[in-house]
């Protein structure tokens, strides 16, 4: 596909790898940073959940104040940084082209890691905003967008001075996510913060377009660029068909924006309508897409890294899963039986935790030791097949208990001839279960926010001994 | 599509598509909603709220009871009561009438019976029958000079649990900056609190400690909107009075924060007490006795 059929000199590789250094290892250490605050956030929450006397005198810890916490930290935290980065290394990998501007990305970051720490401090400090996926406080948007401004802008250049000109299909989306996350906060954040915001249910319908667009279209084709990255160079086998991409990237491009609406009734009929169709839409295309993957992956035997590619798989079904349940979550009867249970949380764990999450990660094990050029450390329970098991178990541990557990709280919701005590209980085993995977997950956070901590000190205490033998051999 | 351009025009175009959809029609249908008059209640709906209110808006804001609470009210459709209000000049016909009435509607009614109907009005002739049965009934009626109307009852699991008399439509959230319909319910819904839990005393020791006020609820307690102090000479008249169980111990007392009172405020001012347009009913004062939330009700 890419490099692999590249005539280009190691030594330009290097120098590709070398401009992409620091950035991405302060990105990527950012990034599991707040993985783990996310996960330990989630996984306090998720003990509240059935211990409710547990950290209770205090407002910064309530229940309803870890979950917007976990949830912005892990995207804009987490998953947007990880994020910039496999996208940085896509973008300068398929292109053939050093990274531009690596200060720009540098002071984008911090300001990024400021605005979000504001953030988060603000809404744990009284500042919630009460909007899904914009919890933090209005100030930190414009924040956020100036920092973007820096890291989306300096990848945009380096696309634009690409060597190599023909787009493989993860440079579209890469792209598309780069384009609509500015567009979309700008928009939003606008709309929902301003002098003049927004009035009444014209509100609900704002935020429910940002967090779809969040969602499927940002985040989403994070994951599905490096889906179509990664099948290809694991297997060692060319992706089966650009246009079959091609058809699906502008399929989930004109209805990944307005998916997820699901029926409520105090918003206008049409909203209902047009989230089912589109999420159909949405649903076809990763059909689509899987098909792509699955005739790419025929007769392609292990592969070079048979965990990772396992993994890429295992991602893929995620979210292929979790687009197929949210095409059927959004039809009026389903919609009515599985509305405000924990059916919706189950989907972002899927979708957010299960396919971009897992992505992210193996992405950050594949390309840090080659930006780098130091080896991962191996060995014991710090492995990364225990590692990802673990967090993978975890995911699809949560992902499965809220959706079943949010099934059945829904039908329970459903019959009238049923207290709300029985409906509580009704979810309440499947609460407590989950508290074992969040466990998992916060565990696997923990253990790559070592490697990766790990990773960057031994970059530095190298660094600084290239520094220390050049000077020397300088005074000599 | 090999091209950069070709990429960013299309990504573009269908931006802006996305943008005229989800925020720029949305904006223009109902971000120019107002107030409406209703008769019912004689006055413009809904009330813009007072300034207690707001800082009780704020705390539930802050403290994301969204996360667990909604304040949706559900509806699954509509069943019909009819109602006979008048007999008029000709009771003999309407007799008639009434045992024709109650054969269409699968029943079978004496002329005694009829005549026990005719003298105790308003008399409820059917009871939750559909709109073509309603309006099949009415219609017999029309040239007997009687008066009959059908009362309009809102159906759906959330009604039956008395969380609303109807369902919530987009003007019962004319006034609220930011939204808080929530989308989990992990806790029952709130959009009709006020109404249905009436007692101050009840929501204040609630939020102190849920479990003192019912049993096995899963709500966490928000002990940090009450101050815990030894009670100096004469309890303070504000002090809540708790079971020996939920007591702060001997020689104090749990005295409500402002923040505490502005948040029971707020809850309290959580009603839907009216019919509106897009969601009809027939109205009556709300009697609290009624109420059927008996997992809410005082622990015993």
């Amino acid at each position: 596909m890419d490099e692999s059929s590249s005539s280009k000199p190691i030594s330009d590789w290097k120098d590709i790898d070398t401009s992409y250094r620091f950035p991405t290892l302060f990105l990527v250490a950012k990034a599991t940073g707040w993985l783990l605050i996310s996960t330990l956030f989630s996984l306090l929450a998720s003990i509240k959940m059935h211990s409710p006397e547990f950290l209770s005198n205090c407002s910064w810890v309530t229940y309803g104040v870890l979950v917007p916490a976990a949830r912005n930290a892990f995207i804009y935290g987490f998953a947007l940084q990880a994020g910039f980065a496999a996208m940085l290394w896509m973008t300068m990998r398929l292109g053939q082209v050093k990274l531009r501007g690596p200060g720009f990305i540098f002071i984008g970051m911090i300001l990024w890691n400021l605005a979000l720490v504001l953030g988060i401090l603000g809404l744990m400090g009284g500042g919630l905003s009460g909007y899904a996926f914009l919890d933090m406080p209005g100030f930190v948007y414009p924040m956020l967008f100036t920092a973007y401004a820096l890291i989306g802008g300096m990848a945009i250049l380096t696309f634009f001075k690409r060597q190599v000109r023909e787009l493989y299909p993860s440079q579209w989306f890469i792209y598309a996510s780069f384009y609509w996350f500015p567009w979309m906060l700008t928009i939003a954040s606008y709309a929902l913060f301003s002098s003049e915001p927004a009035r009444g249910i014209a509100q609900a319908l704002i935020n429910q377009w940002y967090v779809s667009g969040m969602t499927t279209i940002v985040l989403g084709f994070v994951g599905l660029a490096l889906v179509q990255y990664f099948i290809p160079k694991l297997s060692g086998r060319d992706l089966y068909s650009s246009h079959l991409s091609f058809f699906a990237f502008w399929m989930m491009l004109l209805f990944g924006g307005l998916t997820g609406l699901l029926e409520a009734q105090s918003l206008p009929a049409w909203a209902g309508v047009i989230s089912s169709v589109c999420s159909h839409f949405v649903s076809l295309a990763w059909v689509i897409v899987a098909y792509n993957l699955w005739k790419s992956l025929q007769g392609s035997g292990r592969g070079s890294d048979p965990f990772a590619l396992l993994l890429v798989r295992a991602a893929a079904l995620s979210g292929l899963v979790g687009a197929l349940l949210t095409a059927w979550g959004s039809r009026p009867a389903a919609a009515e039986l599985v509305q405000f249970s924990l059916f919706l949380p189950g989907l972002t764990w899927l979708q957010l935790f299960g396919f971009v999450g897992t992505l992210l990660l193996v992405s950050i094990y594949y390309f840090l030791p080659r930006v780098t050029e130091l080896p991962w450390k191996s060995g014991g329970i710090l492995s990364w097949k225990g590692v990802m098991t673990c967090y993978f178990s975890g995911v699809s541990l949560i992902s499965l208990v809220y959706l079943v557990g949010g099934w059945k709280q829904g039908k329970t919701l459903a019959d009238a001839s049923k207290s709300f005590a029985e409906v509580q209980a009704a979810a309440m085993t499947f609460i407590r279960i989950s508290t074992v995977g969040e466990l998992l997950v916060f565990v696997a956070a923990l253990m790559v926010c070592l490697k990766v901590t790990g990773m960057l000190i031994a970059q530095l205490r190298a660094y600084i001994q290239c520094c220390c033998s050049c000077k020397s051999e300088a005074t000599q | 599509m090999q091209k950069g351009y070709q990429l960013f025009f299309g990504i573009l175009a269908v931006m802006v598509i996305s943008w005229l959809g989800l925020v720029v029609f949305p904006t223009v249908q109902l971000g120019h909603q107002s107030t409406r008059q209703v008769k019912e209640i004689g006055r413009h709906y809904p009330s813009e709220p007072g300034s207690i209110v707001l800082n009780g808006r704020k705390v539930y804001q802050q403290a994301g009871c969204v996360a667990c609470h909604t304040q949706q009210v559900r509806q699954s459709g509509y069943a019909f009561d009819v109602v006979l209000n008048e007999v008029g000049d000709f009771p003999d016909s309407v007799k008639q009438i009434l045992v024709d009435a109650a054969k269409l509607a699968g029943k079978a009614l004496s002329g005694e019976e009829a005549s026990s109907q005719m003298a105790q009005l308003p008399s409820t002739l059917l009871e939750g029958v559909d709109r073509v049965t309603a309006e099949g009934v009415i219609r017999l009626f029309k040239d007997s000079g009687a008066k009959v109307a059908a009362n309009i009852l809102p159906l759906g699991p959330d009604i039956q649990r008395g969380w609303g008399p109807r369902q919530t439509v987009g003007l019962d959230y004319l006034y609220d900056q930011p939204l808080l319909m929530g989308q989990q319910r992990l806790g029952p819904d709130l959009a009709n609190v006020g109404a249905r839990l009436t007692d101050r005393d009840w929501h204040l020791k609630h939020l102190y400690h849920p479990r003192s006020v019912v049993d096995g609820s899963n709500m966490p307690a928000y002990t940090y909107l009450f101050s815990v102090q030894p009670i100096d000479g004469e309890p303070s008249p504000d002090a809540l009075e708790l079971s020996e169980a939920f007591s702060a111990g001997e020689g104090m007392e749990v005295v409500p924060k402002p923040e505490a009172h502005a948040l029971v405020d707020y809850l309290m001012s959580l009603r839907i007490e009216n019919p509106v347009f897009e969601a009809p009913y027939m109205f009556t004062q709300a009697d609290p006795s009624d109420i059927n939330n008996s997992e809410m009700q005082p622990a015993q």
